[in-house]
């Protein structure tokens, strides 16, 4: 019964454990009737449960401490200890992967959408529907050499712009680059 | 807010009978439960679990406070705990509304009531 009883504090959250636990079981061994040593197990079958779900609090022997220690606790730590080796390694996995995963995506599908298209070609291309940074130059030449003469949004042609790119905002915009 | 007692009302039984056993003088908690015991006329019997999850969370409330183990303490393994000001003034203010329940139960109560002919 004593063995049961002392796995049950074990079973208790740390804190709660270091503080109490040592007492608890000298109660329990200060109760040598049989019918209350069972109703003091179940008793640590309730204060278990208790503990575990209706009193948890993460880093509860920190904040703990310091309220007793007369310190308002404005933030609770919960863990103990700094992530271990790991975890850290898998973070810096999931990281990587997820990392390599958008540049692929951006810088094959995503491009194709963003980049501005010589005349040609933008006639096909489909609305922008979002934040879009295109780079002018560079697209105008890929195919075709020549230079920029002027674009064509939503239809309206456009004065030619100076500078390396434009950007473009909203929904439903067609950017379409024409050449000479 | 925590200058008022009648914030912490009411007190559950075991906090109330864990409050009154410490009123008397300090204890530790094998002391708490056979006071409870005592007060309930052996109705009310506090279980470790039951009395250390209380003090735990009356500590954190400060209504009690640990306090050195006295010389001459055999048993290492015991703390003492002590009825803080705060306990006592919010034990103090759960008396005063228990004295009014009563009161008014035993106005109420048909046993009390004269009644009519």
């Amino acid at each position: 019964m004593r063995t049961l009883y002392r796995l049950l504090l074990q079973l208790h959250p740390p804190a709660f454990r270091e503080r109490y636990a040592a007492e608890m079981l000298w109660i329990f061994d200060q109760t040598e009737d049989g019918l209350e040593t069972v109703r003091l197990l179940g008793d640590g079958v309730v204060s278990l449960l208790r503990q575990w779900t209706v009193r948890r609090v993460p880093g509860d022997a920190h904040s703990s401490r310091a309220a007793q220690a007369g310190a308002a606790p404005m933030f609770l730590v919960s863990a103990r200890r700094p992530p271990a080796g790991r975890v850290l390694f898998s973070g810096a996995l999931c990281s990587f992967l997820m990392f390599g995963a958008v540049g692929s995506v951006i810088a094959r599908g995503g491009c194709q959408g963003f980049a501005v298209m010589p005349h040609a070609e933008a006639a096909r291309s489909r609305p922008l529907s979002f934040l879009a940074m295109a780079a002018l130059p560079q697209a105008a030449t890929a195919d075709e050499p020549g230079s920029i003469s002027g674009l064509v949004i939503d239809g309206m042609t456009q004065q030619p712009l100076a500078g390396a790119s434009v950007l473009v905002l909203g929904r439903g915009i067609r950017l379409e680059a024409t050449t000479d | 807010m925590r200058d008022d007692p009648a914030q912490q009302l009411p007190l559950t039984p075991a906090t109330l009978h864990i409050l009154l056993a410490l009123a008397g003088e300090d204890l530790h908690g094998y002391g708490i439960m056979q006071e409870v015991l005592r007060q309930s006329e052996g109705k009310y019997k506090l279980g470790p679990g039951t009395l250390y999850d209380n003090l735990q969370r009356l500590s954190d409330q400060r209504l009690v406070e640990e306090i050195a183990t006295p010389d001459g303490e055999q048993e290492a393994r015991r703390r003492y705990y002590r009825l803080t000001t705060w306990g006592q003034s919010v034990l103090t203010a759960e008396v005063s509304r228990l004295e009014r329940v009563v009161k008014d139960a035993k106005l109420r109560l048909p046993a009390n009531k004269p009644r009519r002919a």
